[in-house]
Order: C-alpha cells, then sequence, then structure tokens
C-alpha cells in the first residue's frame, strides 16, 4: 500500500507512507507516485518506510533509479523509520553511499529545511 | 544433544501470487527452529529474488513449478530452489556498477546481487530433478567464525 502527502498544505515536502511488502507490485506503484511527484516538479521527497518489514530488488532500484533526477533539480530522496530488517539489508548492501535514513521525519525535515546537501562530497 | 537434520518442502506454480507462499516455508522454518531475524529476513528476500528471476527468465513467463526444500542443520540454514525452465546460472551474473545504474536511472537488475551479498554460500547445478539452487546462511555465530578464518586465510597470502 502507497500513500503520499505533504507535510503542510504550504510546504514543499511530499511525505510517501507505504506499508507491508515492498515487492514488485507495491515497488511498482511506488514508482508511480515518485514519478507523478517529479512530474509535479516535488522533488523534496520522504518515504516513511516504518510499516515496511520488508524491500525487494526491485524496490531499492526504484529508489536508486530517481536520485539522479531528483537531486539535479536541488531535491533529494530520504528513506525514515526503516524498521530492523529493512536497515540490515540496507547495511549489508551499502546503499548508505547513496541514500540517506533517518530516525525520524523531523530528522528529514530540519535537513531539507536547512539545505543540508544530499550526501557529503 | 544429537542434533538430527530435517528437511521440509513445498511446491508452488511459478507465478507471482505465489511468492508469499515461499515466504510463508521460510517463516515457518524460523518458528520451529529458531534461527535469528537476520538469517530468516536474508532468505525471505533472497528466495523471493531467486523465484522471480525463475517466473522471469527461467520459465520467461510459461507455466511450470518452483520446488522449496529447506535442509535444517544445527549450525545453517540449506535452502534449494528448484525449477524446470531454461538453465540460468545466477553466478556468472556480475555485479552491478551501481553509479551507473543511478546515471541512466536503471530499474531492476539487483537481485543476485542481494543473493550474493546476503548469503554465505551459493550454488547452481543440474539434476534430473532440474535445476537446483543452492543457498546456504549459517546461524550467527558460525557465520563470524567463517568470515574470521576467511580474512585469516586471506591475510597469510598478503
Amino acid at each position: 500500500m502507497v500513500n503520499a502527502s505533504g507535510t503542510k498544505s504550504t510546504s514543499p515536502i511530499a511525505i510517501i507512507r507505504v506499508g507491508g511488502y515492498m515487492e514488485m507490485t507495491t515497488s511498482d506503484e511506488l514508482d508511480k507516485v515518485l514519478d507523478g511527484l517529479i512530474q509535479k516538479q516535488s522533488y523534496q521527497i520522504i518515504v516513511d518506510l516504518a510499516n515496511v518489514d520488508y524491500v525487494s530488488s526491485r524496490g531499492w532500484s526504484i529508489f536508486l533509479s530517481k536520485i539522479k533526477e531528483i537531486r539535479e533539480n536541488g531535491g533529494d530522496l530520504k528513506l525514515i523509520n526503516l524498521t530492523t530488517n529493512v536497515y540490515e539489508v540496507y547495511k549489508v548492501l551499502e546503499f548508505f553511499w547513496f541514500l540517506r535514513v533517518y530516525d525520524s521525519i523531523d530528522d528529514a525535515v530540519s535537513d531539507f529545511e536547512n539545505n543540508v546537501p544530499p550526501m557529503p562530497e | 544433544m544429537f542434533w538430527k537434520s530435517k528437511k521440509y518442502q513445498l511446491k508452488v506454480p511459478a507465478h507471482i501470487d505465489y511468492l508469499s507462499d515461499l515466504r510463508a516455508f521460510v517463516v515457518k522454518i524460523k518458528d520451529d527452529y529458531d534461527f535469528s531475524d537476520k538469517v530468516i529476513n536474508a532468505f525471505k528476500l533472497c528466495v523471493d529474488e531467486a523465484a522471480t528471476n525463475i517466473i522471469q527468465h527461467s520459465y520467461k513467463g510459461t507455466e511450470g513449478q518452483i520446488i522449496i526444500r529447506a535442509l535444517i542443520k544445527r549450525k545453517h540454514l540449506t535452502i534449494f530452489i528448484i525449477d524446470q525452465g531454461m538453465y540460468f546460472d545466477l553466478r556468472k551474473i556480475q555485479d552491478p556498477d551501481l553509479n551507473y545504474y543511478i546515471d541512466i536511472g536503471k530499474k531492476g537488475g539487483l537481485g543476485v546481487f542481494i543473493i550474493r551479498k546476503l548469503m554465505d554460500e551459493i550454488d547452481y547445478y543440474k539434476t534430473r530433478e532440474g535445476n537446483i539452487l543452492k543457498l546456504t546462511k549459517y546461524r550467527e555465530p558460525e557465520a563470524k567464525k567463517k568470515r574470521l578464518r576467511l580474512f585469516f586465510s586471506m591475510s597469510n597470502f598478503s
């Protein structure tokens, strides 16, 4: 299940909440939601994975496939609230070189508001 | 205590609708044999990736069966994934250049990479029963010892 919403009506930050297993079908749903945001030039994106127990290769590849376009437009795709299972895989696959994760939505929003670069130079 | 190895098996149609049954098979082993979340989570993901590859590349969307078989031992869990489709040795697939994937916005192509990173041993061979992908992961203390042995054996060469 994939839901997209904004932080506040005036905020440019979009939050996507994903639930359940992020396998082929859910990942393709997320892909469409991300494409929709990019089309609307909404490039500050937070994906909340609090209710996700499992992210398949399809899911990870959807995240990676979007970050270039998003960052070239001054935005970022930030992941928050990773469960232990998902964080373990994120670490083993060394995706920390490409995607930044946060423990809370406030930390991610704060980085957007303070224009912290997506990844260290 | 004497430990007797155990075997379990499940056969499902080669279709994405049955991936959840394969994952449930793995979870049942955790419940019965007290493997860690880390080991079981790795298997859930790798079985899903391997079965998806079989459906897409080995059977190429045609009808077929996938058999999953678990061999439970004191120190490790081995899962065999068997199909009768085309021979597809995923060990021959090179690790992806993730920077390149990001550059071109590529979707997909990470399944084999994930299996390789998460499993301790991977084997693939053909028998009369079909193509067999053999995935093994050790219980945590064993996996650490194995990594240390590998580190020291590599240090001896340098």
